[in-house]
């Protein structure tokens, strides 16, 4: 579990870094560019996930 | 459509004829011989310069409409010009899908090739982490960075294929070649067609119009690239069937290891494998860069992006985690096999093909300095 825990510290990272560059289109009113940035980093940030968890538990 | 994206680099011919020759040969050190083999036998040498001729017929047609009705576009602009932006954003999210599965493909061969030749003990994870690493600062330089780094890193490939390939001499039985039809003709023709996506230079170039320092030079840049890729492929493939009997080769995995394992000439030139592995890794990284990047501007074109870089991140973790999907690279051959290698024509030719041959002529005039 800890070194689940531990390897995600990169994709989460990546995950709200993604996200930040989502919200600043948000802001300047470009929704097809936030929502396909927002896609892009939740399936990212998932996948990751999904491949740790049946690396590591 | 992607004036939105600000990297609007300017990148010299010979630059651009090495990182589309690097691309397309880069294949010699993934499954693409075991492929040809399988479908060609001892005639696998001839499928790659089929499907070059191929693929040059196909770049000089989707060339000469674009030099003639769509001056200075790319490919998704001109999607965006004649079909609307929901339907050039469906394309990009194709081909965009098609450069990051291609990338993921590479990555798990290339870190399962590195730990089964030369670092046995290392976690695929750790392997995996390095690459994505230097493949997402590559690709974070920009095309300019990447076509730059091919021009520098063009004599390591030919180290790595041309070198390989005579510093194996010794054990070259041209006889080996023979039937010169291997498989039949037909299979033959077949194969070549099937197997013709590893030239997706018509794709990559289509898109790189726009940044080319001389657009007009881009027309001698794809045909250059394009001979010059199949020469070295055919060149792999013939000296490889030379060494191993093609009824036997088929099944070998890292061709180009297998190949590198043979060199015995005297005393002090034999197991240079571990060398070549290295060298074969550099190209690797420039090739998975190139495809992160047509990844991230396919994307960042369609959906507005003021720039791609900040989802290059995200976009080398999902590359990354699809390469760890599969449970061993015997499942990644198969997947790239049955979906990438033999349906990416439709991705790398026939899309093209049709957005040049049903698009309108755009009603603007787009300003550039074209001749």
């Amino acid at each position: 579990m800890l070194k689940f825990v531990a390897s995600l510290v990169v994709p989460v990272g990546v995950f709200v870094y993604t996200v930040s560059f989502a919200r600043s289109m948000e802001r300047k009113g470009q929704v097809a560019g936030a929502v396909s940035a927002y896609a892009i980093g939740s399936l990212a940030f998932i996948l990751t996930c999904m491949v740790l968890w049946r690396m590591f538990m | 459509m992607s004036t939105q994206i600000q990297e609007k680099a300017k990148v010299g011919a010979k630059e651009l004829t090495a990182l589309m020759t690097m691309f397309v040969a880069t294949n010699a050190f993934l499954s693409y011989p075991r492929y040809v083999t399988r479908t060609g036998l001892e005639a696998a040498w001839i499928e790659p310069l089929l499907s070059g001729a191929i693929t040059l017929l196909v770049f000089l047609c989707v060339d000469s409409v674009i030099r003639r009705r769509f001056l200075g576009m790319d490919i998704l602009e001109i999607a965006k010009e004649s079909f609307g932006a929901p339907i050039a954003g469906l394309l990009a999210v194709l081909f965009a899908g098609w450069f990051l599965a291609n990338t993921a493909s590479v990555m798990r061969q290339f870190s399962e090739n590195v730990i089964t030749t030369v670092l046995p003990s290392s976690p695929i994870l750790v392997i995996g982490l390095l690459f994505i690493a230097v493949v997402w600062y590559i690709a974070y330089t920009g095309l300019e960075g990447i076509a730059r780094a091919s021009f520098i890193l063009m004599p390591i490939l030919l180290i790595g294929t041309v070198g390989l390939s005579l510093a194996t001499i010794n054990w070259w039985h041209p006889l080996l070649l023979l039937p010169v039809w291997g498989n039949g003709p037909l299979q033959v023709l077949v194969g070549s067609f099937r197997y013709s996506s590893v030239f997706a230079n018509v794709l990559l170039l289509s898109v790189i119009y726009p940044h080319a320092h001389d657009p007009n030079a881009l027309r001698s840049v794809g045909v250059k690239s394009i001979i010059w890729s199949s020469l070295l492929l055919s060149l792999f493939i013939a000296t490889f069937h030379m060494v191993f009997p093609a009824g036997e080769s088929w099944k070998m995995s890292f061709s180009l290891y297998q190949l590198a394992r043979m060199i015995d000439v005297g005393r002090f030139f034999q197991r240079l494998e571990s060398i070549f592995v290295f060298l074969w890794v550099t190209s690797a990284v420039i090739r998975m860069a190139l495809s992160l990047w047509a990844a991230a501007y396919f994307l960042g074109s369609a959906f507005r992006w003021p720039s791609f870089r900040p989802a290059l991140p995200a976009l080398a973790m999902l590359a990354f985690a699809a390469s760890l999907m599969p449970a061993n690279v015997n499942q990644v051959v198969d997947l790239d096999d049955m979906y990438l290698a033999s349906w990416g024509w439709v991705v790398v030719f026939a899309l093209p093909l049709m957005i040049v041959a049903f698009a309108r002529r755009p009603k603007r005039r787009v300003s550039r300095e074209w001749s």
